[in-house]
């Protein structure tokens, strides 16, 4: 039966059939339809997570209580950061890889199509967990994204939901990390050899190596909670011989290659978008393999940089430092080589070259302060401040965020077969650039003059800043209703776009059509 | 439609399976969370969502072995690739737990031995219970195979069933290699033998991981609740008794399959991929042995 | 110009502009963000760098923040330098023509080897400060200090000196949730307690950090210190204030604990050794005579508010500190009437009201039950007793049995069960405590 239906299907391979509309959405093996599926849920996400931030922003727009009680505040502080952790920067970059991957190496799809989808629809069922959690008694987790014990050991019910939508998380995120290294390692076009594959690719690669690596640590973690809260183990009450220091261990071995896992993926993107607007090509392609390999590596001997004021041995705390302060070295080669890349180029500024240039300034304002954080001695004074707040947004929104805006502008053409509207583009790029410094910059300030984080009320000296971090945070906010409607606006229309899209860009996805065809490289392509 | 022949790499059509499994996943995950906060309704959906999903993987599965002679050496690559990467997760897994006990041993009782003022008396022993079970270990000497006057839990030794069940799953890895030789000599009597009694083996460990519980429980006073001790004992221990549940129920699908003739001397991934589980979870019992029987 | 500052002040100060409603809050965003572009006048006391180091840990600290700040600049205006350079020089638009090299080993050995030099250039600093200050030994007086949900427990090991701090921070100045209801925010809103934690300055003091039920952090920005409280274990740090800085000095809970991690702060009087000694010979009472500068603690409670707040704060309840954390003596049962005990119980309850609430009600959406109507606080007395002795392990109930006497716990108990609605009747008296107390 099925070799029936192989053997009539080879005929009719008209590359644009698309199947009706649920078979298409809910049923698809495609991996261009997952890719959309997850962009869309990305973006919807980035919004939910980005109303909640809203919430928190306007009531720390003054000091008193003024919208939300505290406990109220920590659920919105906490669901806000996991639902921006695994809901719009994981799945968003999963999302790329899907669109990009197959087209980059030449391959007619993802690896393991079904798993693919699988992978996806769990995720909109895990988060109606997690979201659902606001309606049962006790609300929302409210204990940070990092959900240390012995907090979460008194949480709710919800605590138990939070886990549960973990578990589902971590089996999508290692079933499409999976796809991934499969489908790289195995799907390449002849003549791509590993040394040729786009950074795109490279990154991914590494990435869902981190993910198969620590996803199931991560679920370890939160599964020994799970047996302290309901049977009765002792892994962090010190009572039965447990830590809560183990905790945190377990939790950030996890918890630190995640923002790697978060970041590589948007290095890749920026890697292609700079040599394409710069007309020339990517500067130093072996050492930017081998820097994101060697940050992958040092991402599993840094994890307790978080954890500077748990009281370790000395030892332990000068070799996080050390090690911590090792991974500037990579990721500056990698910053060196996006401007070399630039220099003596024939430079034009669209969009996408906006946001790459915009990711690589900002991020390594994120990354100078991540450094001066691995500082032991200064961390104590930063550590649970605003400081780390602005940190880590700097790499998370102008790293993570922008570079997957950038990223869409780049391919949105060769997605849609629409050019976007190139003015608003850049307004888009403006708005967020700007109103984005406006809502972190100043935390810096906060952070350093002692503003502790997770405060739903803060002592009068803090209000300024606090106040312009609040405007910003709305402008910022709104500003991204300008992305919907352009990214709306592409799909509906707009100056048909060419197979090139760009003048002269690397790689196979410009060498189809654009749109991209439903099928394509059904026959490899193939390479040099 | 994907593109379908033979040279060409296999894409599935469209299937509705990844969608009706995530509801599946739904009902079990949410079923578990309420059923942990003792709503009424909560077995009944876990056990809903239990059912779904074995029907789910059932008929995904049989779909994939109905379309397998289509599967050119590419996609049986991607599979073995696939099942690789999922048992590096699997050991990933496993390692936050064997990391858990490393530190408890090695930092956290030591630690809590120090710390005089709160726990005053406290000293760092293995097994422990814990600064507040240490009175309950008093008299227990490790290895000690019953409860003794006014001590109220021992743990298990292993050189009875633990020694037992190490020697029973070591001898199933070497019982699954001959399946496995057999069946690239295309000697079917051979395969089915000892791939049968490589099943039976691995139920005869689940049985005596079983008594084991049992005896801990019911005459040991060892419980999960028994400190620090308990609880990495049965959670290192349980979760791999799952994995060898998971494991023999895969062998045994296998089985079923290699009766019913699925599976060439050169094509036979899912052989293959339960076979290179069966040994991973062999692996990790031989540590479990090591870190925490014996040690 | 002068206006708009006053507008500023306004609005910075005292929340004018706040309202119940969402909607004219919404509006109250857009007058603040009106406000911002107009005036250049800021609030007078906000900073852009770390608090002014009152030890040489801190000044280290401050020091070695100053060097990487630094060195993290000229590598970034280095960098971005080159780069804006390349962007104005090396444009399409200007007809540039682009080059294509790919690769130059050298170059790229240089700036990996270079970064690394500059690292290590920092870590030398680093490491030595740190060493220093892992140092805990040679100290002159140890204070352990315990963080509970939500206040702080010092107990100085040398003497027998203990006591609780919270928040002095009237609940009404901190809910602006009805501007009727709602007082203006005093000077010190959020860093003020009721006990502060006095230390000598030129003395070495280790402090023992440990916590009750879940992790929190103490940190005092000006000592340059902050170590987490973790429950069952002890975690060190030291510090030693300069001579000539005596003061008041004040941190925050620096680790998330709960609902109420924004409302447990630090204040630390620091005072001449001289004083200290003599506070210590006079048991360590907070009587304006045990401390020598008066004036000082008056900042500390602002003016109008504190004759209500001596009502009202837990201040006036903790004020003979010795023995609070070890349960008193108790008062004999022919003065505990109903009339004593729910006087008592009034004060005692503001512990609990932290999460039962000021009407009984609960809280956290549910996480916190309510004591009104509760089958424990209307059931079996003993049962009321117990929760409040013991707590209720995985829970954020925690055992006040070692935090109350048994008349504060008796007080609170009784009033629990008669008030919010519930009319138990019930008297139950110390003796009924000390008798559940194993
Ligand atoms: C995408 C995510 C991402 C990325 C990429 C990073 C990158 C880095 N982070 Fe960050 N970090 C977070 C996300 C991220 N971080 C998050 C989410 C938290 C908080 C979690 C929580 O508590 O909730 C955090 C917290 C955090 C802490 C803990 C702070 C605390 O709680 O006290 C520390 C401490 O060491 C740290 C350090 C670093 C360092 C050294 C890097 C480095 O990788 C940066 C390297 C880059 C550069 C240095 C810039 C470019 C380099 C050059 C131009 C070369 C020349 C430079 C030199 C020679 C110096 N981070
Ligand atoms: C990728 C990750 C990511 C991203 C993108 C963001 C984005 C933002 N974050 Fe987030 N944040 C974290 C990750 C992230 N954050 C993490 C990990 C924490 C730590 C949590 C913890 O302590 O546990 C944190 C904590 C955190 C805090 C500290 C809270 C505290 O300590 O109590 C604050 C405060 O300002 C903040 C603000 C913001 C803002 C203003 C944005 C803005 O960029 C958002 C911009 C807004 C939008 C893009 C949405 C636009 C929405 C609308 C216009 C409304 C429309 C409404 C609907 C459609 C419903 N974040
Ligand atoms: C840190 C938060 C917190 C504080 C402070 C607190 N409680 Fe509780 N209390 C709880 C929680 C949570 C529960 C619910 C325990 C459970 O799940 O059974 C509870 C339960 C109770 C109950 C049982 C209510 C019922 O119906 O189950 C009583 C009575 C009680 N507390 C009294 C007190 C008293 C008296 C004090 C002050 C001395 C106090 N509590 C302080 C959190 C707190
Ligand atoms: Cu105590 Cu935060
Ligand atoms: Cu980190």
């Amino acid at each position: 039966m099925a070799n029936a239906a192989a053997v009539d299907s080879h005929d009719h391979d008209h590359h644009d059939h698309k199947p009706p509309f649920f078979q298409r959405w809910f049923m698809s093996t495609n991996h261009k339809d997952i890719g959309t599926l997850y962009l869309i849920f990305s973006l919807t996400m980035l919004f939910l997570g980005g109303a909640m931030a809203l919430v928190i922003r306007a009531e720390l727009f003054q000091p008193g209580l003024q919208f939300v009680d505290p406990h109220f505040f920590n659920q919105m502080t906490t669901v806000h950061a996991l639902i921006m952790v695994f809901g719009a920067v994981m799945p968003g970059f999963v999302g790329f890889a899907n669109w990009m991957l197959p087209l980059m190496v030449g391959a007619p799809d993802m690896a393991l199509p079904r798993m693919n989808n699988w992978s996806f629809w769990i995720l909109p069922f895990a988060f109606t967990i997690l979201l659902s959690s606001f309606f049962v008694p006790g609300g929302a987790p409210a204990a940070g994204w990092t959900l240390y014990a012995p907090l979460t050991i008194q949480g709710g019910m919800s605590v138990d939901m939070a886990i549960v939508a973990i578990h589902m998380m971590g089996i999508s995120s290692i079933m499409g990390a999976i796809n991934v290294i499969v489908t790289v390692l195995n799907m390449r076009a002849p003549g791509m050899t590993l040394m040729k594959m786009p950074m795109f690719v490279w990154t991914w690669l590494i990435t869902a190596f981190l993910l198969i690596a620590v996803m199931p640590v991560f679920a370890g973690a939160v599964t020994m909670l799970l047996t302290d809260r309901h049977f009765g183990t002792a892994f962090f009450d010190p009572a039965g011989g447990g830590d809560p220091v183990l905790y945190q261990h377990i939790f950030w071995f996890f918890g630190h290659p995640e923002v790697y896992i978060m970041i590589l993926p948007a290095f890749g993107i920026i890697s292609h978008i700079i040599p394409t607007f710069a007309r020339k090509p990517l500067f130093g392609y072996s050492s930017m393999v081998f820097a994101t390999a060697a940050i992958a590596f040092l991402s599993f001997i840094v994890w307790a940089h978080h954890m500077f004021t748990v009281g370790m041995p000395l030892q332990g705390e000068l070799f996080f430092m050390y090690a911590t302060m090792l991974i500037s070295v990579p990721t500056g080669v990698k910053v060196f080589n996006w401007v070399t890349t630039m220099w003596r180029g024939s430079m034009t500024f669209e969009t996408p070259m906006l946001y790459a240039i915009g990711v690589v300034f900002l991020f390594t304002m994120g990354g100078l302060s991540g450094l001066m954080l691995a500082i032991t001695p200064a961390d104590f004074q930063y550590h649970d401040t605003y400081f780390v707040v602005a940190h880590f947004h700097y790499v998370l929104f102008s790293g993570a965020v922008m570079a997957m805006m950038g990223g869409a502008y780049f391919w949105l053409p060769k997605w849609t077969g629409h050019m976007y509207n190139e003015s608003l583009g850049k307004i888009h790029f403006w708005l967020t650039a700007i109103f984005f410094n406006v809502t972190f910059f100043p935390q810096h300030f906060l952070g350093l003059a002692g503003m502790p984080r997770r405060y739903a009320d803060y002592p009068v000296q803090f209000t300024e800043f606090n106040q312009w971090s609040s405007v910003g945070a709305f402008g910022l906010g709104i500003s991204q209703l300008l992305f919907v409607y352009i990214v709306i606006a592409t799909v509906r229309g707009g100056k048909k776009a060419t197979a090139e899209v760009w003048e002269n860009p690397e790689g196979l996805e410009w060498t189809v059509p654009s749109p991209a065809p439903f099928h394509t490289f059904d026959d490899p392509p193939v390479v040099k | 439609m994907g593109s379908h022949s033979p040279d060409r790499y296999f894409i599935p059509e469209g299937s509705a399976y990844p969608f009706l499994a995530s509801i599946a996943l739904f009902c079990i995950a949410l079923g578990g969370a309420s059923f942990l906060n003792g709503y009424a309704f909560a077995p009944n959906l876990m056990m809903f969502g239990f059912a779904f999903m074995a029907v789910m993987l059932f008929i995904w599965f049989r779909k994939v072995i109905m379309e397998s002679p289509i599967y050119n050496l590419d996609v049986d690559k991607s599979f073995r690739m696939g099942m690789a990467w999922f048992i590096f997760s699997e050991v990933m897994f496993f390692a936050a737990f064997f990391g858990a006990l490393y530190y408890i041993r090695v930092l956290a009782l030591p630690w809590l031995a120090e710390t005089e003022i709160l726990w005053p008396g406290f000293e760092a022993t293995w097994p422990s219970a814990g600064p507040k079970g240490a009175e309950l270990l008093a008299g227990a000497a490790p290895g000690a195979t019953a409860i003794e006057e006014g001590t109220q839990y021992a743990i298990i030794d292993p050189w009875h069933l633990p020694l037992w069940n190490t020697i029973i799953l070591l001898t199933s890895s070497v019982t699954l290699t001959i399946a496995h030789h057999a069946l690239r000599d295309n000697k079917r009597g051979a395969l089915i033998f000892w791939l049968a009694v490589t099943v039976i083996l691995g139920f005869i460990f689940l049985f005596l991981q079983a008594e084991e519980y049992i005896e801990a429980y019911q005459q040991l006073g060892l419980t999960l609740g028994t400190g620090v001790y308990g609880s990495t004992f049965f959670m290192l221990t349980g979760f791999h008794g799952f994995h060898v549940c998971l494991g023999a129920f895969i062998l045994l699908v296998v089985l079923l399959r290699c009766i019913k003739g699925h599976f060439t001397a050169e094509k036979h991934f899912a052989f293959e991929a339960g076979a290179w589980y069966w040994h991973f979870v062999d692996t990790v019992w031989v540590g479990l042995f090591i870190f925490v029987y014996i040690l | 110009m002068i206006l708009t500052g006053v507008f500023v002040d306004m609005l910075l100060s005292r929340p004018v502009f706040s309202r119940a409603k969402l909607t004219s809050s919404f509006t109250n965003l857009v007058c603040g963000l009106g406000l911002l572009l107009m005036s250049g006048a800021a609030q007078a006391e906000y900073r852009l760098n770390l608090q002014d180091p009152v030890t040489q840990t801190a000044r280290d600290i401050f020091g070695l923040h100053m060097l990487i700040f630094w060195i993290c600049v000229v590598i970034f205006v280095g960098v971005f330098g080159v780069m804006f350079y390349s962007i104005f020089k090396h444009r399409k638009s200007k007809n540039y023509e682009a080059s294509q090299f790919s690769h130059s080993t050298s170059v790229e050995i240089i700036w990996t080897v270079i970064p690394f030099i500059i690292l290590v250039v920092m870590a030398i600093p680093a490491t030595q400060v740190l060493i220093k200050m892992e140092d805990t030994t040679k100290s002159d007086l140890t204070i352990k200090i315990t963080g509970y949900q939500w206040k702080w427990g010092y107990e100085y090991l040398d003497s027998d000196i203990n006591f609780y701090s919270t928040l002095a921070t009237p609940r009404e100045q901190i809910d602006q949730f009805n501007k009727d209801t709602a007082q203006p925010l005093g000077e010190n809103y959020l860093l003020e307690t009721d006990n502060m934690l006095v230390v000598p300055s030129g003395r070495k003091v280790r402090a023992l950090i440990t916590a009750n039920d879940v992790i929190h952090a103490w940190w005092v920005p000006a000592f340059g210190t902050k170590k987490d409280a973790i429950p069952g274990y002890i975690n060190e740090l030291w510090f030693n204030v300069d001579e000539g800085k005596e003061g008041i000095y004040r941190g925050q809970c620096a680790e998330l604990c709960g609902k109420d991690h924004a409302f447990m702060p630090i204040v630390v009087k620091v005072v001449s050794g001289d004083e200290f000694d003599a506070w210590v010979a006079a048991g360590g009472t907070f009587d304006a005579s045990g401390i020598a500068d008066e004036s000082e603690i008056d900042t500390n409670e602002r003016a109008e508010a504190s004759e209500q707040a001596a009502v009202d704060s837990p201040a006036e309840q903790a004020t003979p500190v010795l023995d609070a954390i070890v349960p008193a003596a108790q008062a004999s049962d022919a003065e505990w009437t109903m009339e004593a005990a729910m006087a008592e119980g009034e004060k005692a309850v503001t512990t609990c009201i932290a999460c039962h609430g000021q009407d009984g009600k609960g809280g956290g959406g549910g996480l916190f039950p309510a004591i009104a109507d509760s089958a424990v606080a209307t059931g079996p007395v003993e049962a009321h007793i117990d929760i409040v002795l013991n707590g209720k392990s995985g829970t954020a109930m925690a055992a006040f049995g070692s935090q109350l006497t048994d008349e504060q716990i008796a007080a609170a108990v009784t009033y629990q069960r008669n008030s919010y609605g519930n009319d138990t009747g019930d008297l139950v008296s110390p003796a009924d405590v000390a008798a559940l107390r194993n």
